[in-house]
């Protein structure tokens, strides 16, 4: 679904590439996070995708086609994308900013309203914040109406960048499991960074560990990641409680391959 | 010299229709001048805002301009545009208005979020659409305060460009100096600070109703 083939970004005034040389295929319906060290590249990977940022060379392609040959501008309005601070337009309505891309792209007002109440009662959001300004909303809240927004006009691709970073732990966990649910039925093909290895544990079908100049030190699922890490940078990065990490791997799919995976470390 | 009151209450009560004129005759200038102002200062200052290196040399330019006394800046023009011109009056005005015009329009376009920007940018906004449903609402209110600023400074100055036969309630002021009149010059100068006032509120209330977020606060 995304293919990225020997992409580097240098930045101006730098010697050192910030990607180098990355090589990374995403399958369709994954969550693929890129954790690593903060400087390691993963989010300019991430931005390079919707060409928020242009890679020096090498290329991208999203569903077959390459991103590099489009329009950024139009481009970008196929791609949801979620940030940190969430990024609310705090002059627009909770609304207003749901609707925003489906306005750029000219849909008409009955399929908005229709797409917006249907967002809405997706994301769990009480109606009577439509009206309402972000300002007036809690973190929890404002995050998933930025999640609304960007799956507004329906994309199959979303890029996250440490979306549930801004919210306190116990919010964070809420917003997880149910992005987690909703995720079960929308299937979207996500980017999703973090530096967080507990949550790219929880969220990944697939998770990339990145070191500096985005070099993949292993891209693998979860499980396999707990179980046979690649190397020692990507040991001393999970952490040396990865045996009760693996434990809180709740994920049903995951259970056949997490008994696999611990008879195997223990023979 | 017959000893006059300090107001003659009685010589306003006679002159009222003039008083209107005037006052009218003041907005009127002011209105202009800060209008001309802000359509030569939004695009400038967007220059400003999207290249960098123009920002140092307009506010090089504009300053030099705002530090001119107005009365030589007048008398410099003089022979260009008239003596008593509402065109020599408005380029005095006009460029008074500039620097504080464009340096809080930047200041309000750079005070825009980061984080709003970049995720509007990530939605598939084009450049100009980030500038007008984006950017310049959310500086508004730095915008707001430099209108304000420009024209509470411009009322005050139109009352000196009664000197080219222009000058709204400045008129008042200057028969008051000419024929010794206190009444004139007091009914000339608190006119005009009572406008400033009156306008200054007015600005806010509209810049109240223009930017609605912002009094929206978490209950």
């Amino acid at each position: 679904m995304i293919s990225l083939r020997d992409v580097s970004k240098i930045f101006p005034g730098t010697r050192e590439p910030a990607v180098r040389d990355l090589t990374l295929d995403i399958s369709r319906g994954e969550v693929v996070v890129l954790v690593g060290p903060s400087g390691c590249g993963k989010t300019t990977t991430m931005k390079m995708i919707n060409r928020l940022i242009e890679p020096t060379s090498g290329s991208i392609e999203v569903d077959g086609a390459d991103v590099l040959a489009r329009d950024p501008v139009e481009l970008r309005r196929t791609i949801g994308y979620v940030i940190q601070n969430i990024g609310l337009m705090p002059h627009r309505t909770v609304a207003q900013n749901i609707e925003m891309v489906p306005r750029l792209v000219g849909w008409d007002r009955s399929k908005i309203d229709a797409r917006t109440a249907e967002l809405i009662e997706m994301l769990d959001l009480d109606p009577d914040l439509l009206p309402r300004y972000p300002s007036e909303l809690s973190g929890g809240q404002r995050q998933r109406v930025g999640v609304a927004r960007a799956l507004a006009t329906d994309p199959p691709v979303m890029l996250m960048d440490e979306p549930f970073g801004a919210v306190d732990p116990i919010v964070r966990e809420r917003l997880q499991d149910q992005f987690l649910d909703l995720q079960e039925r929308i299937r979207k093909t996500i980017v999703f960074v973090t530096h967080d290895i507990d949550e790219a544990i929880k969220m990944a079908d697939r998770i990339a560990i990145l070191n500096l100049g985005a070099r993949v030190e292993q891209y693998a699922t979860p499980a396999e990641i707990l179980s046979q890490p690649a190397n020692d940078f990507v040991r001393a990065f999970v952490g040396i409680d990865r045996g009760l990490k693996r434990l809180a791997l709740a994920r049903a799919s995951d259970v056949d391959e997490l008994i696999a995976a611990v008879r195997g470390d223990r023979k | 010299m017959k000893e006059q009151p300090f107001i003659r209450w009685d010589w306003i009560a006679d002159h009222t229709d003039e008083i209107w004129a005037r006052l009218l005759e003041h907005v009127q200038l002011t209105a202009l001048a800060v209008g001309i102002g802000l359509l030569i200062s939004l695009p400038l200052a967007v220059l400003a805002y999207r290249r960098r290196v123009f920002y140092p040399p307009l506010t090089w330019v504009t300053g030099i301009l705002y530090t001119i006394p107005s009365l030589a800046l007048f008398a410099i023009l003089v022979p260009y545009t008239g003596a008593t011109s509402r065109t020599t009056a408005e380029i005095g005005l006009v460029s008074y208005t500039l620097l504080i015009l464009i340096r809080n329009i930047v200041a309000g376009l750079d005070g825009v979020a980061a984080d709003v920007k970049e995720a509007a940018r990530g939605m598939g906004y084009s450049p100009n659409q980030l500038l007008l449903r984006v950017e310049i609402p959310l500086a508004l209110p730095a915008i707001a305060a430099g209108i304000r600023i420009a024209t509470v400074t411009t009322i005050g100055l139109v009352t000196i460009t009664a000197l080219l036969g222009q000058g709204g309630l400045g008129y008042f002021i200057l028969l008051g100096l000419n024929r010794v009149f206190t009444t004139a010059t007091m009914l000339g100068a608190v006119l005009s600070a009572l406008l400033a006032i009156l306008v200054d509120r007015l600005l806010i209330l509209a810049e109240q109703r223009l930017t609605p977020w912002s009094r929206a606060r978490a209950a």
